[in-house]
């Protein structure tokens, strides 16, 4: 089979196996939750474990030989007490050759054709609809909402599905990991930096957690997000709103750097 | 077996007894033996804590320990794993065989070895004592990342005791690791060329200059970070001018290494063993040497793969992704040799042969999660969850302590003159193979099912796995426990074992397998020569 | 391993030739006893910052027990090789020796990476804020410690070929090159820290700036230190042009402080904006 075959395959397997994931997940009801990149739920995640499993075809193979191999050599070179001779070579230059450079040629491949994913992963999320600044406390999310002057913590992220939305991440005090596998993103909030994501996600519920342990709560710090239809992000909007204008203005957390700032400096960068 | 006459002639060294003669000793063979039993007390330690963290994982919400306390056992399991039990257990091996197999009668700085391993015993004092200090032992995880690790988070002593621990031991390590390098250098006998090194030899020849170029850095960002603790430097401190993410690639740029640091030495027992059991010589012996440099040198571009998600550029991403995929070759290459080397040879199932081979199973897939980690989009979706944790405990537990049974099996003999009990091995085997596995394998789903690593508790759909998971923990405890027994067993046997028990010598020719078991204090009565 | 065999299978085992015991290295109590210093040493060093009472004087007093363990350790091992291959421990001590040196060389690199990283991270160098470092004085500290490499190397000259005095006086002239390096270090350390307020807490540039100088004006101490213990052995004459590792050791050690120096003078003072 030639390696341009193989490839075409594995990514149709990778593919065509993530939207069955996709659709089984989307059937059970009309907002699922999504707790793993098994369900994925939205381009990038879809994509993120369509490239998984591309490289998990990959590695199959090399599964299957080197156990396939194994059980044959335990099972036909035992010593069955027959007296039988043992072998007497200890040197294949040709085979040697050939088991490195055919998974040198392999792993080649694998690297290179997850590369497309993750271009896309990092750079393909042009003009967002919506721009979040997630700032990680020990022990809770904040986010806010810049263009519409909201800012909660310690909530449920909303936002609106099929839009790209960023999100700009940083940290006041220690580093935390920003992880929503069913939205295939995760990135670390380092204090002094801003980090960046960008997801595109159909409805639903989607749980995540903080991934770098950032002191004794780590485990507590939980992440839900809520992607609506715009409507209901609109009302959610118009709702959160007059609450945040009701409530006295919180002091601002101390952003060492602008995020928006650091956002043109990362795209010059 | 044959019998050595010392004579007692006037320039015979002075002797002391008893426990002065172990404090004393500068013999390699007696230091091996204090690092291998340093090593196993402490993997009975570092495992207890496992068991500890497996059971407050048992359900959610059970808070056998308190989060505060489980994040410190997870720290000191993981460091005590590291630093007290691979590191030193490989280090008693290499100290025991290497003089033997090179046909020496010392290591070149035989007071120097001697040090290196005394020097464990305060830095053990101290990491094991900050459980006692205010606010507990150090709880930011084996990388101690800033600005947790700093004084405003993490104000607790334990910290700074872990960081002088750990600098200590990184002092022993570099002075081991010179003097297996200078001993390799210059005290092989007459006609042990290089290209006639035993595979363990060479092996720890790698890791000896990868613990010189990166336990430094390693002391490096700990000295900076203790600075920043002690002296308020800013070196990692935002708010004034320094960078977090700089101490990460100063540890990962020890860490990776080190990582292959605890498995090169296991691949070189396995390239004994196997051989040595399958009655056939080594496959690929060229190949073996070339695949252990390359894995040392590629072991150093490597570091970034641990930081996918730290915010670095996309342009780091794809090389550090290509560069680990690269290293998986050479890795490959020592799998394929040891097949090839068992293939049309008579296998004779020994217990060190039964872990060798299970090795190469439970290998095989450690080193393809590795191989699925350096995919970065499978990264993003499972760094630092519990997929991560199945794969270095593959590589770890299936890896490099599955070869330390075997080398346990396989040289027992030559260092103690008596065998280990192959009926228990068997049982000792199978439990751990199974257990290891048991425990393990489910890790790769939770974290495919997104479960964070290092979390003291967890959503309750995670509940099934992770009692399955614990309850997997019992068969490898009962393998401990058995072959902690089958030693001391072995211990009250006379010494029968015989110089050669495998007839490794009938294949090729392994020195330490030319003297008697135990050997002499002057290994060989007269240095071999080889041709 | 294809050919390898036993040239004579019963040599290895039995022969009774010479009694082997004779070669097998004799027990000592100075690793223990040294290990244990370091490790009292270490932990002292932690109870003083606790500020627990009386911890500084068990800290010199560790210190200094920890000095007489290494210098009966290094007693013993002069005394043991009079009886030893002279060639092979030589060959021995200094290949270990430049291994070690490689592994300083690399926490140095460490420190070089951390100035690299926040160089090119960084939108000003030196960093807003911080004072652009003056260059004269330190070039010529920089020509005085090279220079000083070129007499250690004539004093090694001169020793081998049996001219005592002049190795002498190469000697005492690098060590007062060495100590007026330090001085000037020293001094610029004074006006950085008094006069432009340039201290180890300004920020992380000034934090690495003293980390990096301090380490290596640490080197240079132990250096010194090491060069002042040769010159007090050829007073004695106890070296000779076969006897003088630690001459050599001495003189390696100098070179590479140098030659990491000559690096901090090119990334600190010379090249300071970008
Ligand atoms: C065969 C080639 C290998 C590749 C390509 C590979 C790749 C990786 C990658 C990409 C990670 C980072 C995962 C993450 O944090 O998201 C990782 C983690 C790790 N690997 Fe490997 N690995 C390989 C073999 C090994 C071996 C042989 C060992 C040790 C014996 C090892 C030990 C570890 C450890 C200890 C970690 C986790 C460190 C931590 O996060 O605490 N790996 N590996
Ligand atoms: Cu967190
Ligand atoms: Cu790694």
């Amino acid at each position: 089979m030639s390696l341009a075959l193989l490839s075409s395959y594995a990514q149709q397997a990778g593919t065509s196996m993530a939207q069955a994931m996709a659709q089984a997940a989307a059937k059970g009801s009309a907002a699922p939750v999504r707790n793993a990149f098994s369900q994925p739920g939205g381009i990038v995640a879809i994509r993120a474990a369509a490239a998984s499993l591309r490289a998990f075809v990959w590695v199959i193979p090399f599964i299957l030989i080197a156990y396939i191999l194994l059980a044959y050599v335990i099972i036909k070179f035992r010593d069955k007490g027959d007296g039988r001779k043992p072998a007497t070579f200890h040197e294949n230059n040709p085979l040697e050759f050939l088991w490195t450079i055919i998974p040198l040629i392999v792993v080649i491949t694998v690297a290179l054709h997850s590369y497309p994913t993750l271009t896309f992963m990092e750079f393909g999320g042009n003009n967002p609809a919506l721009t979040i600044d997630v700032v990680g406390h020990q022990f809770f999310w904040e986010y806010k909402y810049p263009q519409y002057g909201i800012d909660i913590s310690n909530d449920t992220l909303v936002v609106p599905a099929n839009a790209v939305v960023d999100l700009d991440l940083t940290s006041v005090d220690v580093i935390h990991g920003f992880y929503v596998p069913g939205l295939g993103i995760q990135m670390d909030a380092l204090p002094g930096r801003i980090t960046n994501l960008w997801f595109k996600a159909k409805p639903g519920y989607y749980k995540g957690q903080c991934t770098q342990l950032c002191g004794v709560n780590h485990a507590q710090m939980l992440i839900d997000v809520q992607v609506v239809p715009n409507d209901q992000f609109q009302a959610w909007l118009a709702k959160h709103r007059t609450q945040s204008a009701s409530l006295p203005a919180a002091p601002p957390a101390a952003l060492p750097v602008a995020p928006t700032a650091a956002r043109k400096a990362r795209g010059k960068a | 077996m044959s019998t050595h006459v010392a004579t007692a002639g006037v320039t015979q060294p002075r002797q002391y007894h008893g426990v002065l003669d172990w404090i004393t000793t500068t013999d390699h063979k007696k230091i091996g033996i204090m690092y291998i039993v340093f090593a196993l007390i402490n993997g009975w330690l570092g495992g207890s804590l496992a068991g500890l963290i497996r059971l407050n994982l048992y359900n959610p919400d059970w808070h056998i320990v308190s989060p505060a306390l489980y994040n410190q056992l997870m720290t000191m399991h993981a460091t005590i794993m590291i630093f007290l039990t691979l590191m030193t257990a490989f280090a008693g091996f290499g100290n025991y065989l290497v003089p033997l197999m090179i046909g020496a009668r010392d290591m070149a700085f035989p007071k120097l070895n001697a040090f290196a391993f005394w020097l464990l015993i305060p830095a053990a004092m101290m990491l094991y004592g900050s459980f006692f200090v205010v606010g507990g032992a150090a709880a930011d995880g084996w990388w101690s990342y800033p600005p947790l690790s700093t004084a405003q988070f993490s104000a607790g002593h334990g910290e700074d005791l872990w960081i002088l621990a750990v600098i200590l031991l990184g002092i022993s390590s570099i002075m081991g690791a010179i003097n297996f390098l200078v001993t390799v250098i210059d005290m092989r006998a007459p006609g042990m060329n290089w290209m006639k090194l035993p595979l363990f030899v060479w092996s720890w020849v790698v890791t000896a200059w990868m613990l010189v170029l990166a336990v430094p850095v390693l002391s490096g960002a700990l000295f900076m970070l203790l600075s920043d603790r002690w002296l308020n430097t800013g070196f990692y401190r935002p708010a004034l001018g320094g960078d977090p993410l700089l101490y990460q690639h100063l540890f990962w740029f020890f860490g990776h290494p080190e990582v292959y640091i605890m498995i090169l030495p296991g691949f070189g027992m396995i390239s004994h063993i196997i051989p040595s059991m399958a009655r056939k010589k080594l496959f690929g012996y060229k190949g073996m040497v070339m695949a252990i440099w390359s894995i040392g040198v590629i072991g150093f571009m490597v570091w970034a793969h641990h930081m996918f998600t730290a915010g670095i550029s996309a342009s780091a991403r794809v090389f550090f992704s290509m560069a680990s995929m690269f290293i998986s070759v050479p890795t490959g290459v020592k799998i394929y040799s040891w097949l090839a080397s068992v293939w049309g040879g008579v296998i004779r199932f020994t217990t060190a042969m039964k872990f060798a081979l299970g090795f190469i199973f439970t290998f095989v897939l450690g080193g393809l999660s590795g191989l699925m980690l350096a995919v970065v989009p499978f990264d993003i979706l499972v760094h630092n969850t519990y997929f991560v944790v199945a794969h270095f405990h593959y590589v770890l537990v299936g890896g490099s302590v599955m070869t330390l049974f075997a080398g346990t099996y396989y040289w027992f003999p030559k260092i103690t003159g008596r065998m280990l009990s192959e009926k228990l091995g068997s049982w000792v085997f199978w439990l751990f193979f199974i257990g290891m596995n048991w425990v393990f394998m489910p890790m790769h789903l939770l974290g495919i099912e997104g479960m964070a690593r290092r979390v003291a508790n967890y959503r309750i759909e995670f509940r099934p796995l992770n009692q399955f998971i614990s309850e997997g923990f019992i068969f490898m405890l009962l393998a401990g426990i058995l072959f902690t027994y089958s030693i001391i067993k072995a211990l009250r046997e006379p010494k029968t074992a015989g110089d050669d028990p495998w007839q490794a010598n009938d294949i090729e020719l392994h020195l330490e397998w030319a003297t008697s078991s135990p050997p002499p204090a002057y290994n060989f009565a007269e240095i071999p020569e080889v041709d | 391993m294809e050919h390898a065999s036993l040239a004579s299978p019963a040599a290895a085992h039995a022969g009774m030739h010479a009694d082997p015991s004779a070669h097998t290295p004799a027990p000592s109590f100075w690793p223990i006893l040294l290990a244990g210093g370091m490790g009292a040493v270490v932990f002292l060093v932690f109870l003083v910052y606790l500020g627990v009472p009386l911890a500084g004087v068990l800290l010199a007093a560790a210190v200094l027990y920890t000095l007489v363990a290494a210098s009966g350790w290094a007693n013993t091992i002069a005394v043991e090789r009079r009886h030893m291959d002279q060639v092979q421990t030589n060959k021995d001590l200094t290949r270990g020796f430049f291994f070690f040196l490689a592994s300083e060389g690399m926490i140095f690199v460490s420190y070089f990476e951390y100035l690299y990283y926040s160089r090119f991270t960084s939108a000003h160098w030196p960093p807003a804020g911080m004072p652009t470092l003056e260059t004269t004085l330190p070039a010529i500290a920089t020509l005085i410690l090279v220079g000083s490499s070129f007499t250690l190397n004539w004093a090694v000259h001169a020793l081998l070929h049996g001219k005592k005095t002049a190795a002498k006086n190469w000697m005492l002239l690098t060590i007062a090159m060495g100590i007026t390096f330090l001085g000037m270090q020293g001094f610029e350390w004074g006006f950085l820290n008094g006069v432009l307020g340039f201290t180890l807490t300004t920020g992380a540039y000034s934090s690495a700036y003293f980390l990096m100088t301090g380490f290596h004006g640490a080197h240079v101490t132990v250096g010194l230190l090491m060069l002042a213990l040769v010159y007090w052995r050829m007073e004695k004459g106890e070296y000779n042009q076969q006897y003088h590792m630690s001459l050599k050791a001495a003189e390696y050690y100098w070179h590479f402080v140098d030659i990491v120096w000559v690096f901090l003078f090119f990334s600190l003072y010379l090249f300071q904006s970008h």
